[in-house]
């Protein structure tokens, strides 16, 4: 009961909040109430959303795969290169190169126990250098007679664009596969407590596999659109992935103790995110303010959790267990 | 013979000073009457954009427009996102300028860009051959030149080196290269520039090593570097800026070479850090002043508007005049250059500061243009 | 030494960093090796085939290439025996403090007062994480928002300009060298010895590696936790002023990007010299032994003139391995 209330608290936070800010850059902020940036916040909802709905799902098995932000900028290469002659190959290469990699990382985590947090950083390392390896000098590029693609991706549609409606899409129907499917379920109950879990006759590898491999799937996904849309895929792009995706995530208050997270509320960190993107843009400050208020959100929103995981009388528990890995199996 | 020069100098300072009057009356024509410029580049977090912007900024209050700068964190997906978001506004501004974080892989928003129908004028990264036509003109930095000028540089250490009673260890003098990053432009079109300079007489090249653009990555790389090559005997070094240079001065000292006596160092571009030049640890660099190269690419934008939105063909490459700056008056080139002016210290720790304090480019000096 | 104070969780206890808790004689032998083997395996390779290696100059070279990165590693180390894995803002940390220390030399205060403000900086840096980390607050995430908003802020403060100090009263320090050795690499080895010491023969440092190895059984037994947690954020604060002081000294000036990548050579530095992750693990030379193999390694691979992305690829699959095999071997001694 308290744990409804304190969820429906953290929903209601993030929505105030959401608005106080589109108020107040509409107001503060010449061209902000237009549907012009208003598709363009969208848009960059739907992609980043994605990163963070992949963070999201490996945070609610209660890991964390922080390498997403190289497996994007490596899908996006691979995309683009293999698809010099059909793109669409391309396309599958790239999404079917992510599925595997992270399908391995999450079977390798299951059965060894290591630390997925440290395990990915190292891929984070390496797969930064398998990007620059694989376009060492110049970026790869989308061929003139496919810029159609580049520019049909960020046609306006409604309140957004075509990508916006990509994103939007895939993030929603995760967020349904992950309430409504025995998979997504079970990987609530793993995060909750993986013994009691695999008690219960779950398998915990398949879930361990499934939520790395959509995680990669779905940082995957990002760096390819990101990589359409610019028309091009650098071996030193999409750094920013990360820190947007990681604040959207824990904006969105999903837990890193695994076990809580829900799409709506990811959707509304992305969306919180990219408010303030879109006003420093908008407003031509200088980037080190944008680096100010998105720590400053970041840390804000922590503190309030904490604050009402600790009025409402839960354990906000302590943070030891991400760092632990998952208990053997 | 002498008196006809000294009359000829007079008669140009004299025609400089006409021309500087009559400009004035063509400067006031600079006027944006409070039109917008939009300024797409990476953040101001480096130091070198940081004063580029001081610069632009300094141009646009001059001239009356109204300078707004959106940055990225040198990430190319970063800057197609906020430069879509900018298109997609109702209201356009007179201008944008476009500094890609990478040049190469941002031609595709360069395009959505151009499709606005506003002026697109390309700053710092030299437009791709591919793009020629999405830009209206390019205003900044020519890597290739800023290498030649390196090229000079080290031409004029060499000579400099055998006068003193150096030996050459290779044919041509020893040299090490220290680039930039990899699959960074600008640090591949200093090379050619330098190799294409010193073509007649080349160096002989012992080793090419990525070195970053500040001291720390400098010193780490040449330090690196030193044991692997010293026997083949290290000549010269050829840092493509100051940063790397200064950085590579402490290695060798380190190591016990000691700069402008074992090895003689030079660089194409000075940057914030004055210290080894001024020490003349450091033989010659260039003056690339990021604040004059802003203050250039708006000058070059109002140009176009005062002119009736004119571009002459070709390239322009900006007098290096050392006591004021030159009057720009004419219709914006396709190619604008900003001055890169050698600056020889030699050797002599004494005289060096001399020698920087005596050098002007466009009445400012070394240090108003070098430090930031 | 060895002290085995609580079962909890099943987590083997080290406290000197010598005896293994619970796993065998074999597998605590094994893992002491680990982080040894790929420096023995890397420096036969290289002085077998890159000529030039097995060089005096070249591997005081490597000595103090790696001092940088091993003295943050070292400071930031003490996050990680106490459990919290490791702070993201190291690099940003480092920026400001460099920034604090040369602005004031600039303002013309005395060396002495300088680095007092640096280390006092460094101890308020290091609170304020260690407080938001010890109430509970998630290390990574917090720890990265603190960088973000730290680093926004000494930008904007700076006016991004880079400061160069007209006199260098650290140059000696940061550039010098003591009979041969740079006095950089000198810092590097003390600050190891020192740390091991600190670690193993010290009151609070035992308590540090306690409470990473059982934090319930360590609050059990009466070690102030949260305390403890706030100490090592402010050891990893001092490695990082320190870094900067050096830093400073070496190259005269501070800039917003001196530090850039630091971050990640420290926790690749952790991973590849073998820490525990989980802490409880009191071997801090691990730490410096982690810097020198991945300096070997970048140096080996200078020297072959690999590109730098085949370097990144190599490296993260050496820490990779090293992490796995850790791993693993962990799992046969229980």
């Amino acid at each position: 009961m308290s744990a409804l209330a304190r969820i429906d608290r953290g929903l209601w936070l993030r929505i105030i909040l959401s608005i106080v800010l589109l108020v107040a850059g509409s107001i503060l902020i010449d061209g902000f109430a237009t549907t012009a940036t208003l598709a363009s916040i969208t848009e960059n909802v739907g992609l980043i959303g994605l990163v963070a709905a992949g963070l999201m799902l490996t945070m609610v098995v209660g890991q964390l795969d922080i390498a997403v932000a190289s497996v994007a900028a490596v899908s996006g290469i691979i995309a683009l290169l293999a698809g010099q002659n059909s793109l669409l190959l391309g396309i599958v290469a790239a999404l079917a190169a992510a599925g595997v990699y992270g399908g391995v990382i999450g079977w390798i985590i299951a059965r060894t126990g290591v630390s997925s947090l440290v395990l990915t950083v190292c891929m984070l390392i390496g797969l930064r250098g398998l990007a620059l390896v694989l376009v060492p000098q110049a970026p790869a590029i989308l061929s003139d007679d496919l810029f159609w693609v580049s520019d049909g991706l960020v046609a306006r549609i409604g309140p957004t664009s075509l990508l916006g409606v990509i994103g939007l899409v895939i993030i929603i129907a995760l967020g349904l596969a992950m309430r409504g499917t025995r998979l997504g379920l079970s990987m609530y109950a793993v995060g909750g407590n993986v013994e009691r879990a695999r008690g219960s006759g779950v398998n915990t590898t398949r879930v361990y596999v499934a939520a790395f491999a959509g995680s990669a799937l779905l940082a995957g996904t990002a760096g390819i659109l990101a990589s359409l849309r610019s028309g091009s895929a650098s071996g030193t792009g999409m750094d920013s992935l990360l820190l947007d995706g990681v604040t959207a995530a824990v904006v969105g208050g999903v837990s890193l103790e695994g076990g809580r997270g829900n799409i709506i509320n990811v959707l509304l960190g992305a969306l919180i995110v990219r408010i303030i993107a879109a006003a420093v843009a908008l407003e031509g400050v200088q980037s080190s303010v944008e680096s100010i208020a998105t720590g400053g959100v970041l840390l804000a929103m922590l503190l309030v959790d904490y604050a009402l995981a600790r009025r409402s009388g839960l354990p906000f528990a302590n943070s030891w267990r991400v760092l632990a890995g998952p208990v053997r199996i | 013979m002498t008196r006809a020069k000294y009359l000829a100098a007079l008669g140009v300072l004299a025609i400089g000073i006409g021309l500087g009057r009559s400009a004035n009356a063509a400067y006031a024509k600079l006027d944006g009457s409070g039109k917008e410029i939009v300024v797409l580049m990476p953040s101001r977090s480096n130091a070198y954009l940081a004063q580029w912007i001081r610069g632009a900024e300094k141009s646009a209050k001059e001239d009356n427009y109204k300078l707004t700068v959106i940055e990225n964190n040198f990430d190319q997906t970063e800057q197609d996102a906020q430069t879509q978001q900018r298109i997609s506004l109702p209201h356009q501004p007179a201008a944008y300028i476009w500094w890609p974080a990478d040049d190469r892989a941002g031609l595709a928003t360069l395009r959505r860009l151009s499709r606005t129908g506003v002026p697109v004028f390309q700053a710092n990264q030299a437009v791709q051959p591919s793009a020629k036509k999405l830009v209206k003109a390019y205003a900044g930095v020519d890597d290739f030149f800023n290498g030649q000028v390196a090229g000079k540089n080290a031409e004029a250490a060499r000579d400099a080196y055998v006068a003193a009673g150096g030996k050459l260890s290779g044919a041509g003098g020893n040299i090490v290269i220290l680039k930039f990053i990899p699959g960074y432009a600008a640090g591949d079109d200093r090379e050619r520039g330098f190799l294409d300079a010193t073509k007649d007489k080349p160096f002989n090249v012992i080793a090419t090593e990525y070195a970053g653009f500040d001291n720390t990555s400098g010193y780490k790389a040449m330090s690196q570097l030193i044991p692997r090559i010293r026997a083949k005997g290290i000549n010269f070094v050829y840092g493509m800026s100051d940063g790397p240079v200064t950085g590579a001065v402490q290695a060798l000292e380190e190591a016990g070479l000691k700069p402008g006596k074992d090895v003689y160092l030079v660089s194409a571009t000075c940057i914030a850090d004055i210290s080894a030049i001024k020490s003349a640890k450091e033989f010659a660099t260039g003056v690339q002043a990021a604040g004059l190269e802003g203050w250039f690419a708006v000058n070059v934008v109002a140009r176009y508007f005062a002119h009736g939105n004119t571009i002459v063909p070709g390239q322009y490459i900006a007098p290096a005049t050392p006591d004021s700056r030159p009057d720009f008056t004419e219709a914006p080139s396709q190619v604008n250059i900003i001055p890169n002016p050698p600056v020889v210290v030699g050797t002599d720790a004494a005289r060096a500061p001399a020698v920087l304090s005596d050098f002007k480019l466009w009445g400012q000096s070394f240090a108003d243009h070098c430090v930031y | 030494m060895a002290a085995n104070m609580a079962e909890g969780a099943g987590t083997p206890i080290v406290v000197d960093g010598e005896t293994p808790g619970v796993s065998g004689r074999w597998g605590g032998w094994m893992q002491t090796i680990a982080p040894i083997a790929p420096i023995v395996v890397i420096f036969v390779l290289a002085a077998a085939s890159v000529p030039g290696f097995v060089s005096g100059p070249n591997l005081i070279a490597v000595v103090q290439a790696s001092a940088i990165t091993g003295i943050a590693a070292i400071g930031a180390a003490a996050i990680t025996i106490v459990g919290k894995f490791v702070s993201l803002a190291i690099e940003q940390q480092a920026v400001t403090l460099a920034y604090v220390f040369t602005a004031m030399l600039m303002v013309g205060q005395s060396l002495t007062a300088a680095i007092a403000v640096t280390l006092v900086a460094a101890i308020l840096l290091g609170a304020v994480q260690g407080y938001l980390v010890s109430r509970g607050l998630n290390p990574i995430v917090a720890t990265l928002a603190f960088g973000s908003a730290l680093y926004g802020s000494v930008v904007l403060l700076s006016d991004n300009r880079t400061i160069t100090l007209r006199q260098n009263p650290v140059a000696w320090l940061g550039g010098g060298t003591s009979w041969g050795v740079p006095n950089q690499a000198i810092v590097f080895l003390v600050l190891l010895v020192i740390g091991t010491l600190f670690l193993s023969r010290t009151r609070l440092g035992r308590q540090l590696v306690l409470t990473g190895a059982n934090p319930k059984a360590a609050e059990l037994i009466g070690i102030p936790v949260r305390k403890l947690v706030v100490i090592a954020y402010v050891l990893a604060a001092m490695g990082s002023a320190l870094v900067a002081i050096l830093v400073v000294g070496q190259v005269s000036q501070a800039s917003s990007n001196m530090f850039d990548g630091l971050t990640i050579d420290v926790v690749a530095a952790i991973l590849v010299g073998g820490i525990a992750i989980q802490g409880g693990e009191g071997q801090l030379w691990r730490a410096g032994v982690g810097a020198l193999i991945l300096t070997m390694l970048s140096n080996v691979m200078l020297l072959l003139g690999l590109d730098a992305g085949v370097r990144l690829l190599l490296k993260g699959a050496l820490a990779a391995a090293v992490l796995l095999t850790m791993t693993v071997m962990k799992g046969r001694g229980r």
